[in-house]
């Protein structure tokens, strides 16, 4: 009986507000965070000129990319990056777009002109580089 | 036992004695902790201090002022509900103007709502403000008759030369034709981004098709064709994705000049409060 009164009189301290944490305007971080994208492995594909891709694509990762190390600093990598132009357009468009990667890729004195990813990668999604872009993708 | 009971209850009251009084939340006290809250701009609790209020006693100022709060929260959708509600009430007038910034700020053709309303001001101010800020739209849209007259007679002058530049930069943007970038870069690898002032890609894209045709050129020369063809594969990949790539690359520098242009305008407006007296976007001792 004891232990339950105590309780109940110590409840009330314990939800009582705190004076040492008080409310404040929080500082933000208006800097936006550009998040890394993850290779899929699966070779899941809804046509089998998609799934040929695929395949070329896992097997190049599992055999080259993967044991190479992580050499590529753009994100996504150039094998992703050429898949997924074709995905988002078409095999034309998608090499054309692979084409101007690839030759980006040699150009080690244009690391400025690309947001940085949370792992310190330089985002440049194939969005930017379609025909028809959405507009805010243009960054 | 009776003593810890005794003490238990004593330890109790002091509770019930400093609990918060109902008085606390009567609708003019309700309405002072809004206005307090809406003065040291936390418009988030404001709004639903005054959503709280309307839902109680409804009424034009309060919807006025939760407008203001999605307002200044940039969040104009909401707010362009709530002065589009107030157009024929007792502050129609507050209402049209900050109903027309707020279609601004969305980038709506504003054209159809002023023409309609900009008769109805008696607000000889007010009226100013709402020609001025029809002007300012009509630069942002590029349209030819912001004629300079119009400019001068609505504006300061110092605001009204800023303005002409500002109508200058957008009826005639410093742009980049992206036809012309992919048939320079058709006649020399590169040269199409370049144009686009991409002067570091342009020249890794020259090097790199230079390189591969070379090396296409030099195996044909010493018979080694498997070779020379798969250079030449090489040389027609870069080379066309020199083509494509200055296409895409004159586009998007488009489309940063004028991202750029219109947060420099955006920006130059917004120190101007966009030409809206500071009165009626709620006053604050």
């Amino acid at each position: 009986m004891k232990i339950v009164w105590l309780i109940l009189v110590f409840s009330f301290s314990l939800f009582a507000q705190t004076d040492w944490q008080r409310w404040q305007r929080t500082e933000i971080n208006y800097s936006e965070t550009v998040n890394d994208s993850k290779r899929s492995y699966s070779l899941h594909a809804d046509d089998p000129f998609e799934f040929l891709l695929k395949t070329a694509a896992v097997t190049y990762w599992f055999f080259i990319s993967d044991v190479d190390g992580d050499n590529c600093p753009f994100d996504p990598s150039c094998s992703s990056f050429f898949l997924e132009s074709v995905k988002a357009s078409n095999i034309i468009e998608g090499t054309l777009m692979f084409a101007d990667r690839f030759t980006r890729d040699f150009n080690v004195l244009n690391r400025s002109d690309y947001r940085v990813t949370r792992k310190g990668r330089l985002a440049d999604p194939p969005e930017k580089y379609l025909l028809t872009t959405v507009r805010s993708k243009v960054k | 036992m009776q003593t810890i009971f005794f003490l238990s209850l004593l330890s109790l009251f002091p509770s019930f004695l400093f609990s918060q009084d109902s008085a606390l939340f009567t609708p003019e006290k309700r309405k002072a902790f809004a206005d307090h809250l809406f003065c040291e701009k936390d418009y988030l609790r404001a709004s639903e201090e005054y959503e709280g209020l309307q839902s109680v006693n409804k009424s034009d100022s309060l919807s006025y002022y939760i407008g203001l709060c999605f307002l200044k929260m940039n969040d104009y959708e909401k707010a362009k509900d709530y002065f589009s509600q107030l157009k024929n009430s007792s502050l129609g007038e507050e209402s049209r103007l900050l109903f027309l910034k707020t279609s601004f700020l969305l980038n709506k053709n504003i054209e159809g709502e002023s023409d309609s309303s900009s008769n109805q001001f008696m607000n000889k101010e007010l009226k100013t403000s709402f020609r001025r800020l029809e002007l300012a739209a009509q630069i942002k849209a590029g349209m030819d008759q912001t004629n300079p007259l119009s400019l001068n007679n609505h504006f300061e002058e110092s605001d009204a030369q800023i303005l002409k530049s500002f109508a200058d930069k957008f009826s005639h943007p410093n742009s980049k034709s992206p036809f012309a970038a992919a048939l320079f870069s058709t006649l020399l690898p590169g040269a199409g981004k370049i144009y686009t002032k991409n002067y570091g890609d342009g020249i890794t894209s020259l090097i790199v098709t230079g390189l591969f045709t070379f090396l296409w050129y030099d195996n044909f020369r010493a018979g080694h064709p498997t070779r020379a063809w798969i250079f030449a594969g090489l040389t027609g990949f870069f080379y066309w994705g020199s083509v494509y790539g200055s296409y895409i690359s004159a586009r998007n520098y488009n489309l940063e000049k004028e991202e750029e242009l219109n947060n420099e305008f955006q920006s130059y407006l917004s120190s101007k409060n966009y030409f809206i007296p500071t009165e009626i976007e709620g006053s604050c001792k």
